[in-house]
């Protein structure tokens, strides 16, 4: 059945493409959200209870039930992502797949951990393996600012006028949020080139609930043992090594339903079969490797296994770090750094949205807590005072939603303004580029010596939107900055005074 | 020859002994259409008020001579308006839409080959373009919008005169046009006093922070001794923001005056614009240091002035 496995490329083809769009150009493709990052199972399982969510982690679950695990070749983005990187792989290797263990108990131990660190709001474990977030961040850590960069540099190649296909906002590679991503994208590469996709049967926590359910599956791909020779052809197919080609074995709770094995058996020994055979199936399925992850003697083991990681995960964290840094100034919506730190998964889709790149992974320096999760930095921008797209679409709600016009007067840090280091104190000239810039006029200008105009700031009426920081032409300290606040609340903009006015047509010169 | 031909002629040679492009000829015409000599028999100086800023644009220019004293069939015109915040056309703090539209209908009625509009915006430039009206207006019109927030469209340039300011990267359209219609609006700025002809053209440079970090009045006054100036200015005085400019808090900022100030020198054009604004034009320094360079003429009263009431 060839065409299974042509069908799953074009579906995968699609979404990566979908991905690739969001991540690189969100404000021309972010609609295509609704069909990607929406149908995604953490984000649904680890952000605010919604019907919406429950209803895409049972449809996610059914599927897998009826077909196996479809979700991890046609949905996952780090799934798509690996499958490019095994394509990468022929390149350098003709060799085929291995076999591999079960490898269930690890499995469930490193899932349980994970699991574990989240229900303690501890996010960086889930924000590392979960595959959505992964993915995310080599969309937006890596492709988006390689767009970018060839734009920034190459942008004669898009022609003078407004090509809004072409552009994107500029997206800087930071030193250690882009090492820690090439690392981890390396790492993945290297499992990759030695192992096939051997993270989604030992890392990833999405897939260890899902091989739960897969090792059921109503469709499932099965051994003739009647016809195979074991010959171990289809095995060389299998990206999880889940054929054991001497056993005349396939363990479906490993395999990803990718078809690659289907038509390679010129016996027809392999085969796809319906739950309405399951007779036939079990029989030709005898293995212990396709028994269930909770079955004995294995499962007894994973099961306590993975309760004693679960606790680990859940109590150990708080003991290294017990709250995160209360020094980032956070995305609007966000709320406090404790709320915020529990639910981020860190999938980078505001980091890719932002239209000013102001939303910037935090840096290693601002604690483990707040590790990779988005933080405001305004050396490119500000945050604009009419966009609200990031609390718009945080899958989990870290973020959450803000009215356009609530955001306009909601104050995510305050003005600090230092006087000894500003233009018009150090060179006696006006420049007022903080004013001009501030929205709410927290930053005002007011008369100074020598009929020079000086900043005065009103930190009550300060919004934190970075405008006076960004355009300060001050270096390499700013004289005018935004701090963080410890929660973010709504300001009141004093009432002033109607402008009287003017007699119609008299000239004042 | 007087003082301002033999600034116009010195910065011309400058201007071509410099640039790596042929860009000497339509050099000197704009920098003699910007010094257009008295006994033209126009006004050096034209202000409208009580309409709608496109139909007190049709009386200004009708005044002046009509858009084809301007331009002529086939030229290249860039039209720059101050489309510098993400606010919409009621805020009052970009140029009004209709009147950039109006300008780029005469332009094409005129004979112009293409009218390219941009601005190197402070906000995000594409809210900026999208919710000021302009691009829409722009497109209507038959003009073109160009981008303008990367490093790559700008070219450095050499300003000769210039004190502090002596060197600045300028947009490529504003090299490559033949025909410069400044479109600003009148507005209160909390770092320059007022916003009008001369500071709008912190739009078609690229590092504004050096302007901020280095004399903002000088610099503004140096930029307008390059070579290439604007062959018009046309500032728009309808919606007014007397304070708490440039961006403004809220529509309470502005006052209705319903005004049009059109003009070949740019220091004019902002001494009367500082009227309106209610501002000493003293005050805003940089008038004042353009007038020195020669820019233009502070002095309204030796003007011929044109007044009309609709």
């Amino acid at each position: 059945m060839p065409y299974l496995k042509r069908i799953r490329q074009l579906l995968a083809l699609a979404m990566f493409t979908a991905f690739v769009l969001i991540f690189v150009r969100f404000d021309s493709f972010g609609s295509l959200l609704a069909a990607t990052g929406l149908v995604q199972f953490a984000p649904a399982l680890t952000g605010p209870f919604m019907w919406s969510s429950v209803a895409v982690i049972v449809g996610i679950l059914l599927l897998t039930a009826v077909f196996g695990r479809v979700y991890c070749s046609f949905i996952c983005p780090l799934g798509l992502i690996q499958d490019l990187m095994l394509r990468l792989r022929r390149l350098f290797s003709k060799a085929g797949y291995h076999s591999l263990p079960a490898l269930a108990w690890l499995h469930a131990v490193i899932a349980a951990l994970v699991g574990g660190t989240w229900l303690a709001g501890y996010m960086l474990p889930t924000a590392m393996f979960e595959p959505f977030a992964a993915g995310g961040r080599i969309f937006a850590g890596i492709f988006q600012p390689l767009a970018a960069f060839l734009f920034k540099y190459k942008s004669s190649f898009f022609g003078d006028s407004v090509n809004w296909l072409g552009m994107a906002s500029f997206k800087p590679f930071d030193m250690a949020g882009t090492a820690i991503l090439v690392g981890m994208t390396l790492l993945l590469f290297f499992l990759c080139l030695r192992w096939g996709r051997v993270y989604c049967n030992s890392l990833c926590p999405v897939g260890a609930i899902l091989r739960l359910v897969a090792g059921h599956s109503l469709v499932k791909i099965v051994i003739d043992t009647e016809k195979c020779v074991s010959c171990g052809v289809c095995a060389k197919t299998c990206k999880t090594g889940c054929i054991d080609a001497a056993a005349r074995t396939i363990d479906n709770s490993r395999c990803i339903a990718c078809f690659n094995c289907l038509d390679t058996c010129r016996l027809n020994g392999i085969i796809l079969k319906s739950g309405s055979d399951r007779h036939a199936a079990s029989s030709s399925n005898s293995g212990t490797e396709t028994k269930p992850l909770l079955s004995a003697p294995n499962g007894r083991r994973a099961f306590i296994g993975g309760l004693a990681a679960a606790a680990t995960g859940y109590f150990l964290p708080g003991k290294l770090q017990s709250a995160p840094s209360a020094d980032t100034i956070l995305p609007p919506g966000a709320g406090n750094h404790k709320d915020f730190s529990s639910r981020c998964i860190s999938c980078h889709l505001c980091v890719a949205a932002c239209p000013s790149s102001v939303i910037r992974p935090s840096s290693p320096g601002t604690g483990l807590r707040s590790l990779q999760q988005p933080s405001l930095v305004f050396d490119l921008g500000m945050c604009e005072q009419n966009c609200n797209l990031c609390s718009q679409i945080c899958p989990v709600m870290a973020i959450k939603p803000i009215m356009a016009e609530h955001k306009k007067f909601l104050k995510i840090g305050e003005v600090v303004y230092k006087q000894n280091l500003c233009v018009v104190e150090t060179n006696g000239t006006d420049c007022g580029a903080c004013a001009e810039h501030c929205p709410t006029q927290a930053v005002r200008m007011v008369p100074y010596r020598n009929n020079l105009m000086i900043p005065q700031t009103d930190p009550s009426i300060c919004i934190g939107c970075g405008s006076c920081e960004h355009i300060c032409p001050v270096r390499p300290a700013k004289a005018i900055i935004v701090k963080a606040v410890a929660e973010q609340t709504t300001i009141t903009l004093p009432e002033q005074k109607k402008l009287a006015p003017k007699a119609e047509n008299e000239f004042p010169f | 020859m007087d003082r301002r031909k033999f600034i116009a002629l010195l910065s011309t040679i400058a201007a071509s002994y410099n640039l790596k492009f042929p860009l000497t000829l339509a050099a000197e015409e704009t920098a003699s259409a910007a010094v257009a000599p008295a006994g033209t028999g126009f006004p050096d100086l034209v202000g409208v008020a009580g309409g709608t800023p496109a139909a007190m644009f049709d009386r200004a220019i009708a005044a002046a001579g009509g858009i084809e004293r301007f331009v002529k069939q086939g030229q290249k015109v860039l039209v720059k308006p101050n489309i510098g915040w993400d606010k919409k056309p009621e805020e009052g703090a970009n140029t009004s839409p209709e009147l950039v539209k109006r300008i780029i209908e005469l332009c094409l009625k005129a004979g112009a080959a293409e009218v390219r509009v941009f601005d190197n915006t402070c906000n995000h430039w594409q809210a900026c373009y999208g919710n000021s009206g302009i691009e829409t207006a722009v497109k209507e019109a038959g003009g073109k919008m160009l981008m303008a927030h990367e490093e790559s469209y700008y070219t450095p340039v050499d300003v000769p005169a210039g004190k502090v300011l002596k060197k600045t990267a300028v947009h490529q359209a504003w090299l490559d046009s033949d025909v410069i219609i400044n479109v600003p609006i009148l507005k209160h700025h909390g770092g320059a006093r007022m916003t009008a002809a001369m500071k709008n053209l912190m739009g078609v440079i690229f590092d504004r922070r050096y302007y901020h970090s280095n004399d903002l009045h000088q610099c503004i006054a140096d930029f307008t001794t390059i070579a290439k100036k604007p062959t018009l200015n046309v500032v728009d005085a309808y919606n007014v923001m007397m304070r708490n400019g440039p961006r403004g808090v809220s529509t309470d900022d502005l006052v209705n005056r319903k005004m049009l100030l059109l003009s070949t020198d740019m220091v004019a054009i902002d001494t009367a614009a500082a009227k309106i604004l209610e501002v000493f034009p003293q005050e805003v320094a940089y008038i004042g240091k353009a007038a020195e360079h020669g820019t233009g003429s502070n002095a309204l009263d030796k003007l011929r002035i044109e007044r009309l009431t609709m």
